[in-house]
């Protein structure tokens, strides 16, 4: 290793060198342990977005990218408090702080991945050129776009801000069980984001970015308290435990489900029914067609 | 002032709902020699090591390795350490060959040759997940790891559980290479297996209750405690007979046997002069000395009461 670190010149070459060597080992350790999920994930999207093609709309993605990012924050945050590996991890030689940085990064990475990569497929409607070179068909036919520039900025804001509220908690987790808490807390964050949406009503006159900007400040919030906290975590694998033990807990778990769930789709129906959104610019209706779209739409109806 | 490789002062850690595991523990381990850290289950000792380790945090005094608190030291510092749990769990979707690949990132020191043909010696299959292993497997590439580092500092918590004879064996021969060696390391261990410790230990630290009761060298540990026999000729030991230095005694007819800290040879000639009283001095074992030191009260008179 000395005959190494001589060729590199300086001592402070050599320290840079060893750096990156340590946050390209952290980098390794969270592929090799996560590229099944990251393999099922982009999977997923290649067979929704690719083959059947159903991934051609924002919303999808927004409902596949909430999903991966809320499983990727358990995962990435959580990773060794569910193997019981801490013990072992926390007594290497990377600091506390390298640990959790170095996962926040290959979490983020793979979340942005995996939104705006499907994003960016719609937009240039990718599957339906390339599908286009090999056959003849209708599905070379454009999809209807979405005109809506809210829902892509959601399609990517969301599902990070899943991931910046689970990770924090995963990775604070002191046992397996807690990350089921953990996750849940994902859910709670962002029903709770939702239900203050019917409530603070000066909100409600400005345009739907304000949620991007609240979900920005409320992950970043998250993941910076997470790392006070994981600065001061203590490297033990402890037994499971869980807030509340047994069956009282089973239902509580149940409870907070249910609740979050309902915040959710309140919320999404609110916000859905605040943004109005085309749902084909090539058949406008009545209220909402533009005097050109009118005046094409009059053209292609004449035999 | 001596710089120690492991340093704790008044250590202490009390748990959230007051247990306390550690209270006013000193432990001073110089460097280059091997510090056998023994105690009965729950005395304090793998929570005394995960303090020096900074995997916990301190409630009470300082802990130090190589000089730094290992709760704040930095990469570097940190791979001049390494560690071997009771319980630990390395990751179980690694094979060996991929946690050597892992480690390596991180120890500036990291030797793979020794690494490999520590496999070989442990019969490690180098390419199988670490959870597909047995126990003992898994325990034998922890401590491949432990060593491949070539850190400075090794500290072993419980090394030899779920380890066979064999491997055991191995265990300390490669203990006592690596303290051969030029710059030997320190080393740290905390066992049970009180023959181990014999065979390899300088130093040892018997802890009872969160602190250390007896830290000594261990020649002069087996010097100091001894067994006492007097055996009074055909007659019962006088009233108020007890040995010098007792720290158990009973009594069988005409024969009263303590284990005494004995810390000069005069402290006995008392005795020796008293008519008719015969003085065996036995050596004790590691073994026997931890039993005598930590046996319950309670049995020690009752002892004393069926006497």
């Amino acid at each position: 290793m000395s005959g190494g670190l001589g060729l590199m010149g300086s001592p402070a070459e050599a320290v840079a060198a060893r750096r990156t060597s340590v946050v390209s080992g952290l980098l390794w350790r969270e592929w090799i342990a996560h590229q099944r999920m990251l393999q099922l994930a982009l999977s997923v999207w290649l067979v929704g977005g690719w083959v059947l093609m159903i991934f051609n709309h924002p919303g999808w993605i927004i409902a596949y990218g909430v999903l991966y990012g809320w499983a990727a924050g358990q995962a990435f945050g959580g990773a060794e408090a569910s193997e019981g590996t801490e013990e072992f991890a926390f007594a290497l030689p990377p600091t506390r702080r390298q640990r959790y940085l170095a996962r926040l990064a290959a979490g983020v990475a793979s979340v942005l991945a995996l939104t705006v990569a499907p994003l960016l497929t719609i937009v240039l409607n990718l599957p339906q050129k390339v599908w286009g070179l090999l056959v003849e068909s209708g599905f070379t036919d454009p999809f209807p776009h979405c005109e809506s520039r809210l829902l892509y900025v959601l399609a990517v804001v969301l599902p990070l801000a899943f991931f910046a509220l689970t990770f924090p908690l995963a990775a604070n987790s002191p046992s397996r069980r807690a990350l089921g808490w953990a996750g849940l807390g994902g859910w709670l964050g962002l029903g709770t984001t939702g239900a203050a949406s019917l409530v603070i009503k000066p909100w409600t006159p400005l345009h739907g970015y304000v949620w991007c900007q609240a979900l920005a400040v409320l992950g970043t919030g998250a993941l910076a308290a997470g790392y006070a906290f994981y600065l001061r975590k203590e490297g033990l694998s402890r037994p499971d435990r869980t807030p509340g033990e047994g069956r009282r807990a089973f239902w509580l778990f149940v409870v907070i489900l249910l609740l979050v769930c309902l915040l959710f789709i309140v919320w999404s129906m609110r916000v859905s029914t605040r943004v109005a959104v085309p749902a084909n610019r090539h058949a406008p209706t009545a209220d909402t067609a533009l005097p050109q779209d009118q005046e094409a739409n009059d053209a292609a109806r004449v035999p | 002032m001596t710089e120690f490789a492991i340093d704790a002062c008044q250590l202490g850690k009390a748990f959230p709902g007051g247990t306390v595991a550690v209270s006013g523990l000193d432990m001073q381990v110089a460097a280059g020699t091997v510090y056998g850290l023994i105690g009965r289950n729950g005395a304090g000792k793998t929570t005394a090591i995960r303090m020096l380790l900074g995997l916990l945090r301190p409630s009470a005094g300082t802990a130090r390795i190589l000089g730094a608190n290992m709760w704040q030291a930095g990469r570097q510092h940190r791979a001049r350490v390494a560690y071997v749990s009771q319980e630990q769990h390395v990751h179980a979707w690694m094979t060996p060959r991929e946690l050597c690949y892992y480690l390596s990132h991180f120890y500036e020191r990291w030797d793979q040759p020794y690494a490999m043909r520590l496999a070989r010696r442990f019969d490690l299959a180098w390419d199988r997940q670490t959870g597909l292993m047995s126990g003992g497997e898994q325990r034998k590439v922890s401590i491949l790891l432990a060593l491949a580092a070539r850190p400075e500092v090794l500290i072993l918590d419980e090394p030899a559980a779920g380890l066979d004879p064999i491997a055991r064996r191995e265990l300390i021969d490669e203990l006592v290479d690596i303290l051969s060696r030029d710059g030997g390391c320190t080393v740290l261990l905390s066992t049970h297996i009180i023959s181990d410790l014999e065979r390899i230990a300088e130093q040892v630290g018997i802890m009872d209750r969160g602190r250390i009761m007896t830290d000594a060298r261990l020649d002069e540990l087996q010097k100091t405690f001894q067994r006492v026999q007097v055996v009074f000729d055909g007659r019962l030991p006088p009233d108020g007979f007890s040995v010098p230095g007792a720290i158990r005694s009973s009594t069988e007819g005409p024969v009263v046997t303590a284990v005494a800290c004995l810390l000069s040879e005069t402290q006995l000639d008392e005795v020796r002069s008293i008519p008719g009283a015969r003085v065996n001095v036995f050596p004790l074992g590691l073994e026997d000395m931890f039993i005598e030191l930590l046996k319950p009260r309670g049995e020690a008179e009752a002892v004393e009461a069926r006497t």
